[in-house]
C-alpha cells in the first residue's frame, strides 16, 4: 500500500512538474488532456453512473466557455467566473433534464441532441452578446491574484481541476447519491421501487454533469482563445461519448487513458506521418490510421483501455 | 514495470519529445502550412497544400533560395480548431521561418496569434478575414479581401452595366454569407435601391427549391449567390429547372472547375467575383500548359484556381526570401514583401503591391462567366472599394 501511494506521490509530482518541463506543443496537450477530463468526468457521472446517454454535452460545454469569455471580458476574475460558468451551466443541465425525465436510451438521446442543437443555434443567433458565427476572440485570463495567467499556470489550474473532479467523482460514487446515480442506470424501476427518486436524481446527474462541462468549457475558453458556435457541435458530443468508451465506460482511470487517446493519439500519429519518405503524404493520413488504431482498440479491448490494463 | 507505469512513461517521455529549434539552416528553409486534408473542406486543403509545393519544388530545382531548399511542413487541422492549436504549437517548436495559407476561418482566428507571438511570419491564409491584415502588423499579411469588400464591385458593375433595378439575394446562414450581405447592403444604400428580397438557407443544405421560388415570385432581375461551391449548383439549376433565367453572381468561392463540371449544362451564364485566374487548359499559353502538365504529373488531379491563388502566395514569399539577403529574418523578409511589386504572371493574375502601411495583397476583383462549360473573363480586375 505504501509503495502504491509513493507510486502516486510521483506520479502526482511529475505531472505538476511537467508544465515547466514541456515544450509549448507537450503544454498544449497536457491542457487539452486535463480540459477533457473533467469534461469527461462530468459525462461518465451521466452517461456511465447514471446510464443517460447524453448528446448535448458540448453545448454545456459551449455554455461555459461563452459565459466565462463574457464575464472575463466584463473584468470579472477567475475566482469569480468559473464558479459562475460551473454554475450557469449547471442551470442549462437542469433545463435539458426537464423533458428528459420521462425519458430513455434513444428517446433522450434524441432529445439532449435536439437541445444541443438550440444551444447551439442561440450562439450563433445572438450576435450582439456572443458574436455569432464570426466568433470570439479570448483575452488571456486574470485572476485577483495573478493580472494575467499564462500558458503553463493555465495547464496547472486545469490539472489540479481535473485531479479534483475525479477525486470528487470516487467520494461521490461511494456516498448513497452516487449508488443512487447507479441504481439508476442499472435498473430504473427496481430504483424507484427501493424509493430512489428517479426523476430528481436524473436532473441532479444533468446539472452535475452541466457543471463541470462548463467548467471545462471555461479553461477551454482560455485554452483556446478564439471561440465559435460551431466548435460546440454534436461532433464534439459524440467525441466525448467515444472517449469515455475507448478509456473504459464507468471507471475513472477510463476518463484519463480516453482523453490521452483522443488528444494524444492523433498527434503521435502525426509524428509518424512526418516520417513518410515522399514531401507529400497522403491526404488524410492521419484520419485513416487513427480510424484503424480506433477499431483495433474497441476490438481487442471491449471494456475500454480500463478494461484492458485490468485484463493483462 | 505494469502496463499501468508503461503507459504514464510514454506519456510524459510523449509529451517532453525534444523538438528542433531555428526555422533556417545553412540548408534549408522550414515553412510550415496549416491545412484541412481530412474535415469539411479537404477538397479545397489538398489543393492549397499542392500549390505550395509546386511553387517550392520548382524553387528547390532551380537551387534553392539562396542555397537553401524550401521544406513545407503541412499539418492536417480537419478544420478543427483545437486539432489547428496543437498542430500550431508543433510547428513552433519544430522551428518554422514562416507559415504559409492556412486555411480555415476558425482555424486562422485560434492560431495567429500563438504564430505571431513566436515571431513566425503569418502569411496569406485561406481565410477572408479582416483581421488577417488589419489592423497591420509587422508579420502579417493577408491574401484575400473579405467577401464585404469583393462582392460589391462586379455587383455594382452588373447592376450599372444591365440597369438592374431589383436586386435579391440567397445567402448561407454564417459569417460568410452574413459578410456578402453587410457589403451588398452597403451597395445597395449607396445606389439608392432597396433588396427586393433576402432570403437564406443553413449550412449543408441541397434542396433551394422555397429560396428560388420566393425571389422568383418577387420578381427579382439579379440575384447575388451568397454560396459555396454545392449550394451554387442546387441553387442556379433549381432556377433554370423553373425556367428562370434570372442573372446571379456568385462570390469567389463559387468560382472554382467544379461548379461547370458538376452542374453541366444548367451552369451556363452564371457569373462570379474573381481573384485570381483558373488554370484552364483550353487556351493556356505555353508557360501554362506546361506548368498544368508538371502539376498533373506529380499529382495525377487536375489543377484549380486554389492551387493558382497558393502559388501566387508562395511566389510572393520566395521572391521577399530573395530580396532578404542571404541571411534572412522574419522581420527582413516582412520589409521586403513591403517593397515587392507583381506584374502578370503566366496565369493572368492581378498585379500585386503591399506596402509598409498596406498588407493586403489581392485589391482587385474581376467578373468571370461560364460559357460553354468553363469559365470566361468577362472584365478585367476591378478596383476594391475600401
Amino acid at each position: 500500500m505504501r509503495r502504491q501511494q509513493a507510486l502516486w506521490l510521483l506520479a502526482g509530482l511529475t505531472l505538476f512538474g511537467a508544465p515547466w518541463l514541456l515544450s509549448p506543443w507537450g503544454l498544449s496537450q497536457l491542457g487539452f488532456i486535463a480540459i477533457y477530463v473533467i469534461a469527461g468526468a462530468g459525462l461518465m457521472l451521466l452517461a456511465g453512473f447514471a446510464g443517460q446517454l447524453s448528446l448535448c454535452h458540448a453545448a454545456f460545454i459551449g455554455i461555459g466557455a461563452y459565459v466565462e469569455a463574457l464575464l472575463q471580458a466584463r473584468g470579472w476574475p477567475l475566482e469569480a467566473s468559473l464558479p459562475a460558468s460551473a454554475l450557469i451551466a449547471a442551470l442549462f443541465g437542469v433545463l435539458a433534464a426537464w423533458p428528459a425525465r420521462r425519458l430513455a436510451g434513444i428517446y433522450l438521446a434524441i432529445a439532449t441532441l435536439s437541445f444541443g442543437f438550440i444551444v447551439q443555434e442561440v450562439l450563433a443567433r445572438w450576435e450582439a452578446l456572443t458574436g455569432g458565427n464570426a466568433g470570439m476572440v479570448v483575452a488571456a485570463a486574470h485572476s485577483v491574484f495573478v493580472p494575467t495567467i499564462d500558458a503553463t499556470q493555465l495547464v496547472w489550474l486545469a490539472l489540479a481541476l481535473a485531479l479534483a473532479c475525479l477525486w470528487g467523482l470516487g467520494r461521490l460514487l461511494h456516498s448513497s447519491g452516487g449508488r443512487a446515480f447507479v441504481a439508476l442506470r442499472d435498473d430504473a424501476v427496481a430504483a424507484a421501487i427501493l424509493g430512489v427518486a428517479t426523476a430528481r436524481v436524473k436532473m441532479l446527474a444533468f446539472a452535475l454533469a452541466a457543471a463541470l462541462g462548463g467548467l471545462a468549457g471555461a479553461l477551454y475558453a482560455h485554452q483556446l482563445r478564439f471561440i465559435s458556435p460551431e466548435q460546440f457541435d454534436w461532433v464534439m458530443s459524440v467525441e466525448l461519448l467515444m472517449m469515455l468508451v475507448i478509456g473504459g465506460l464507468g471507471t475513472r482511470a477510463g476518463i484519463v487513458l480516453g482523453a490521452v487517446f483522443l488528444i494524444a493519439l492523433p498527434q503521435a500519429i502525426g509524428l509518424l506521418r512526418d516520417l513518410w519518405p515522399t514531401a507529400t503524404p497522403p491526404a488524410g493520413f492521419e484520419l485513416c490510421a487513427f480510424g484503424l488504431i480506433l477499431v483495433l482498440t474497441l476490438r481487442f479491448a471491449p471494456a475500454g483501455l480500463a478494461g484492458w490494463r485490468r485484463n493483462l | 514495470m505494469s502496463i499501468h507505469r508503461l503507459l504514464l512513461s510514454l506519456c510524459l517521455l510523449w509529451l517532453a519529445l525534444p523538438l528542433r529549434a531555428g526555422g533556417l539552416t545553412p540548408t534549408e528553409i522550414r515553412v510550415g502550412s496549416l491545412q484541412d486534408l481530412s474535415g469539411p473542406i479537404a477538397a479545397l486543403g489538398t489543393h492549397f497544400r499542392n500549390g505550395t509545393q509546386m511553387r517550392f519544388d520548382e524553387e528547390n530545382a532551380q537551387g534553392g533560395v539562396h542555397g537553401r531548399q524550401l521544406r513545407l511542413l503541412v499539418e492536417d487541422t480537419a478544420y478543427d480548431p483545437k486539432r489547428a492549436v496543437l498542430a500550431a504549437e508543433k510547428l513552433i517548436g519544430q522551428g518554422i521561418f514562416a507559415t504559409l495559407h492556412n486555411l480555415g476561418s476558425p482555424v486562422v482566428m485560434a492560431t495567429m496569434p500563438r504564430f505571431l507571438d513566436a515571431g513566425v511570419l503569418h502569411l496569406f491564409p485561406g481565410a477572408p478575414l479582416k483581421e488577417v491584415y488589419d489592423p497591420v502588423h509587422p508579420l502579417k499579411f493577408g491574401m484575400s479581401p473579405s467577401y464585404t469588400l469583393s462582392v460589391p464591385p462586379p455587383a455594382r458593375h452588373l447592376i450599372a452595366a444591365h440597369g438592374f433595378k431589383r436586386v435579391g439575394i440567397l445567402y448561407q446562414d454564417d459569417d460568410m454569407g452574413r459578410e456578402v450581405l453587410a457589403g451588398m447592403d452597403a451597395l445597395l444604400a449607396e445606389l439608392k435601391l432597396p433588396w427586393c428580397e433576402k432570403t437564406s438557407y443553413k449550412r449543408g443544405a441541397t434542396d433551394f427549391a422555397s429560396q428560388i421560388a420566393r425571389l422568383k415570385a418577387a420578381d427579382c432581375d439579379f440575384v447575388v449567390l451568397a454560396t459555396v461551391v454545392r449550394e451554387t449548383i442546387g441553387a442556379y439549376s433549381e432556377a433554370r429547372r423553373g425556367g428562370w433565367q434570372v442573372p446571379m453572381l456568385v462570390t469567389a468561392s463559387g468560382y472554382t472547375a467544379q461548379v461547370p463540371q458538376l452542374g453541366g449544362a444548367a451552369m451556363e451564364g452564371l457569373y462570379a467575383a474573381a481573384l485570381v485566374p483558373h488554370p484552364d487548359p483550353d487556351g493556356a499559353n505555353r508557360l501554362l500548359a506546361e506548368w498544368i502538365a508538371r502539376y498533373r504529373e506529380k499529382f495525377h488531379v487536375e489543377p484549380n484556381t486554389w492551387d493558382v491563388y497558393t502559388w501566387v502566395g508562395a511566389d510572393l514569399f520566395v521572391r521577399a526570401l530573395h530580396a532578404a539577403g542571404p541571411q534572412p529574418t522574419p522581420q527582413k523578409v516582412a520589409r521586403a514583401l513591403e517593397q515587392l511589386e507583381t506584374t502578370r504572371d503566366f496565369f493572368g493574375s492581378q498585379p500585386i503591391a503591399l506596402s509598409a502601411s498596406d498588407h493586403l495583397a489581392l485589391r482587385q476583383v474581376r467578373i468571370a462567366q461560364i460559357r460553354q462549360g468553363r469559365w470566361e473573363n468577362v472584365t478585367d480586375y476591378l478596383p476594391i472599394k475600401r
